[in-house]
């Protein structure tokens, strides 16, 4: 390569360089009173439950997660028993009190045991929760609390994504967690609440619905298969698969849509999840629904109803209770101390370069900031992945592959140079003795990795397409963008052998 | 090497790592990994209260009343938050807030002390007159999720089985099966020695260690690969037994300085990245010292028998004077 080139080569990338770091890494304020705000690409970068970071502007957080309480019916918190009690004793011992005020505020504490007995956390309506003339909590709530758990664990697990929690609360109360980086949060604090068998309905509002009714020996499974998402381009669909004989059933219902709209129900206990206005007749065994859906949504509205349809029922009606929003897991100092580790490691790697090849050192330092920075660019790019622990451990095993794919071509080269080779052949000769081992191992870890990736679910699949990420890019850095820049560095070098602190093998004179 | 052969050290060792691997999945089936990190069992302290604790800026009285409370009681926090209650069909910020305490120790008749001795400061206290300051005091058990533990345990022996298949066509059966061997050798023990020592991680972890233990593996063995196939082209082994044994010796130098920096990725990332991501960062150390051993110890000693047995059959085709393949024939003569 001749001096101008490798001179406007190097300058080109070295700005491009630059700027696409800027972008990535620098955040700040400007503007009168600071009003806008630039925010790097790192901050802005989804994250997982355990990492977390404040933007610019100081009240936007991205990361950490959500979690809502939702309490069964005939359960509640301590704090609406005692507001509730206060409020009715207000009125009891208020003047001029009525015996039904009096009588209320007592079969309101009559109502209620607290949970635990002592110290109470919830409150349990005896009713509800113990059966007629029960001292404890009947057998039958206990079975109907177990199907429910069981039901949001189905919710959560298949949903995929990684650092969501179901925990049980005080006994009797449920506590779900999601990452902040799920999508239509609001929609799946809602739609998972939904207890209760699905069903069909047909009519003009969810309440009046008429709803199917089943013969003999008959359930919801001969009539609905199932429920799945899908998207085609920028549509998202529900897609509810039926049998035949509930393909017929729809039919029959719509057979006089295109007279009179109908509207089609379908039902999780007693809520309508989706409301389908039929304008025609509808015979199809599998229905997509479009509507209003984003891809996030209409998966979690298939979700709903096929866990409903393919699990143990559950006749507990859930509600929501406390919605906060949780910061990082890992606290929010663990984002930064991340970011400074991989810094460290950065320059260790990179210092070590220019120690053992001296002016060679540039030609790995400009590869492995191109690929640091098309890393963080292709996670903030690509939809699915998002920052946390294991993107950073998948990018940095890459950075350390890299440096050993370079280390064993640099050697390889130096072994030639020494044999008595000009620097132009040793490094032709040294990569042409490298490359087959390097492509062969970088084949083999993209095997491992994206097939690990396509198969397996939430953190290992972010850690596993990382990670083919970085051996991809990694293969590509050390085979051509290395040796471009060393080939660049190395026209300014009136000493090609010192700038690479390469030395000829000393022979013995005979 | 081959003093291990021949003392049937290898046999000795290969029982070692079974017995662990078996051990650990027998207490993976009964218990699980200790799940600690993911906190699994939990009480919390909870306040909830209106703005005008915010407004009045009386948060920070409030959290320092709490954790007298907390002192006073011998308990220590885990995990402090405070937010902002949503309203659930939007998840816009309302007017209450709640500030939560977690604790993973400590017992419940303690928390639950804490709980009243927070209760009774706060009426006792007219600052809080207005402020409608409600304290509870919590337990919570988090479920296990199972459908992402299989699949994970599913999509890696899937792709090492392929990974390794590829290096078994580019370097012979032998070199492929030592290699997978090497491969579900460490992507199993690694679980296993965190099911069998109950040290805590996060749920997810072990397979991202096995995942990353499997990465290591394969990397290295390549090295022996290329290292192996070197030896039988430029004919300085003259058997494929003498290429093994000599091409394993020599790779343990560049092994070391290949798993060198793997290491320090691990090490940094741990030790610089405090608190619950060093948790989960530093027993990756055992992804990496496991193939060390696995590939210095197993591979070979797997290679060389399986080398041997298709060295001997070439050799009888040969005698018969059968076709051995034109590449394999022009390097013979």
């Amino acid at each position: 390569m001749s001096k101008i080139k490798s001179a406007f080569a190097l300058v080109l990338s070295t700005v491009l360089i630059l700027g696409v770091a800027f972008m990535c890494f620098v955040s700040f304020s400007y503007g009168v009173d600071k009003m806008h705000t630039f925010n790097s690409v790192l901050s802005m970068m989804a994250k997982d439950a355990n990492l977390g970071t404040t933007l610019a502007d100081g009240n936007n957080y991205v990361g950490g997660g959500y979690s809502a309480v939702y309490y069964p019916e005939g359960v509640i918190s301590a704090q609406e028993y005692s507001e509730n009690l206060a409020a009715l004793k207000e009125v009891a011992e208020g003047e001029g009190a009525s015996n039904d005020a009096v009588k209320e505020y007592n079969d309101y504490l009559e109502k209620y045991a607290p949970y635990p007995a002592e110290n109470p956390a919830i409150y349990l309506e005896k009713e509800t929760v113990y059966g007629e003339e029960g001292t404890a909590v009947s057998e039958e709530f206990e079975a109907d609390f177990a199907a429910a758990k069981d039901i949001l664990r189905a919710r959560l697990d298949r949903v995929h994504v990684e650092g969501a929690k179901l925990e049980v609360r005080d006994g009797y109360t449920f506590r779900v967690t999601f990452p902040a980086y799920t999508g239509a949060q609001a929609s799946l604090l809602n739609l998972f609440s939904y207890m209760g068998e699905f069903s069909l309905g047909y009519g003009s509002s969810a309440d009046s619905a008429t709803r199917l009714t089943f013969g003999e020996d008959e359930d919801i499974h001969d009539y609905v298969k199932g429920a799945h998402s899908r998207t085609s381009g920028s549509t998202a669909y529900v897609a509810v698969e039926f049998t035949r004989k509930g393909r017929a059933k729809i039919a029959e219902w719509t057979a006089s849509a295109a007279d009179s709209s109908t509207t089609l129900f379908f039902f999780v206990g007693d809520n309508a999840v989706i409301q389908l206005s039929a304008s025609q007749q509808i015979d199809q065994s599998t229905l997509y629904i479009s509507g209003s859906y984003t891809a996030d949504t209409a998966q979690i509205v298939a979700l709903t109803i096929d866990t409903a349809l393919n699990t143990a029922q559950s006749g507990l009606s859930l509600s929501v209770g406390e919605v906060v929003r949780n910061r990082a897991g890992m606290g929010d100092l663990a984002f930064v101390l991340l970011l400074v580790a991989s810094a460290v490691l950065f320059v260790g790697m990179t210092a070590f370069f220019f120690v053992r090849y001296r002016g060679l050192g540039f030609a790995h330092l400009y590869s492995s900031l191109a690929y640091l920075l098309i890393m963080i660019l292709a996670v903030w790019g690509i939809p699915f992945l998002h920052l946390g622990v294991e993107t950073f451990l998948a990018a940095m095993l890459g950075g350390a592959l890299l440096s050993v794919c370079d280390v064993a071509v640099f050697e390889s080269v130096r072994k030639e140079y020494a044999a008595g080779k000009t620097i132009a052949s040793s490094v032709k000769a040294g990569y042409k003795r490298c490359f087959w081992t390097i492509f062969d191992l970088h084949i083999a870890l993209l095997l491992l990795s994206f097939i690990t990736y396509f198969i397996a679910l939430t953190e290992l699949s972010v850690f596993a397409f990382t990670l083919g990420l970085g051996v991809a890019l990694s293969g590509l850095c050390s085979l051509a963008v290395s040796r471009f820049y060393w080939a660049a560095c190395m026209s300014f070098a009136s000493d090609k052998g010192k700038f690479c602190n390469f030395k000829r093998e000393e022979l013995e004179d005979d | 090497m081959t003093k291990i052969k021949d003392n049937k050290l290898f046999a000795l060792l290969l029982a070692v790592s079974s017995v662990i691997i078996v051990a650990g999945i027998i207490l993976y089936a009964l218990l699980g990994f200790n799940a600690l990190a993911d906190v699994p069992a939990s009480k919390t302290v909870e306040l909830r209260y209106n703005a005008l604790v915010e407004i009045e800026d009386k948060e920070a009285a409030l959290g320092k009343l709490c954790e007298d409370a907390f002192k006073a009681n011998g308990l220590s926090y885990t995990d402090k938050t405070q937010s902002k209650l949503l309203d659930s069909n939007n998840l816009n910020e309302g007017n209450e807030s709640m500030l939560v305490y977690t604790f993973s120790a400590g017992s419940e008749a303690k928390v639950q002390a804490a709980a009243e001795a927070i209760r009774t400061a706060v009426a006792a206290d007219a600052a809080y007159a207005d402020a409608d300051v409600f304290v509870s005091w919590h337990t919570q058990t988090a479920s296990r999720f199972y459908e992402s533990a299989w699949r994970g345990a599913i999509a890696l022996a899937v792709g090492a089985i392929v990974a390794l298949a590829y290096v078994a066509i580019r370097y012979g059966v032998s070199c492929g099966v030592a290699g997978l061997v090497c491969c579900a050798h460490d992507a199993l023990l690694v679980p296993a020695f965190f099911a069998l020592t109950r040290i805590p991680v996060y749920a997810a972890a072990p397979l991202l260690y096995a995942a990353a233990a499997a990465f290591v593996s394969v990397v290295l063995w390549l090295l022996v690969c290329a290292k192996i196939k070197a030896k039988g082209k430029s004919g300085e082994a003259v058997t494929g037994e003498l290429c093994i044994l000599s091409a394993s010796k020599e790779s343990r130098k560049p092994m070391l300085f290949v798993a060198l920096p793997f290491a320090a990725v691990v090490l940094l990332l741990g030790a610089v990245a405090v608190g619950g991501s060093a948790l989960f960062v530093l027993p990756m150390l055992l992804s990496v010292a496991c193939p060390l051993y696995s590939v210095n110890v197993i591979g070979p000693a797997v290679a060389l028998p399986i080398r041997k047995a298709f060295d001997k059959k070439r050799e009888e085709k040969k005698n018969r004077g059968a076709y051995v393949g034109k590449k394999k024939a022009e390097a013979e003569t």
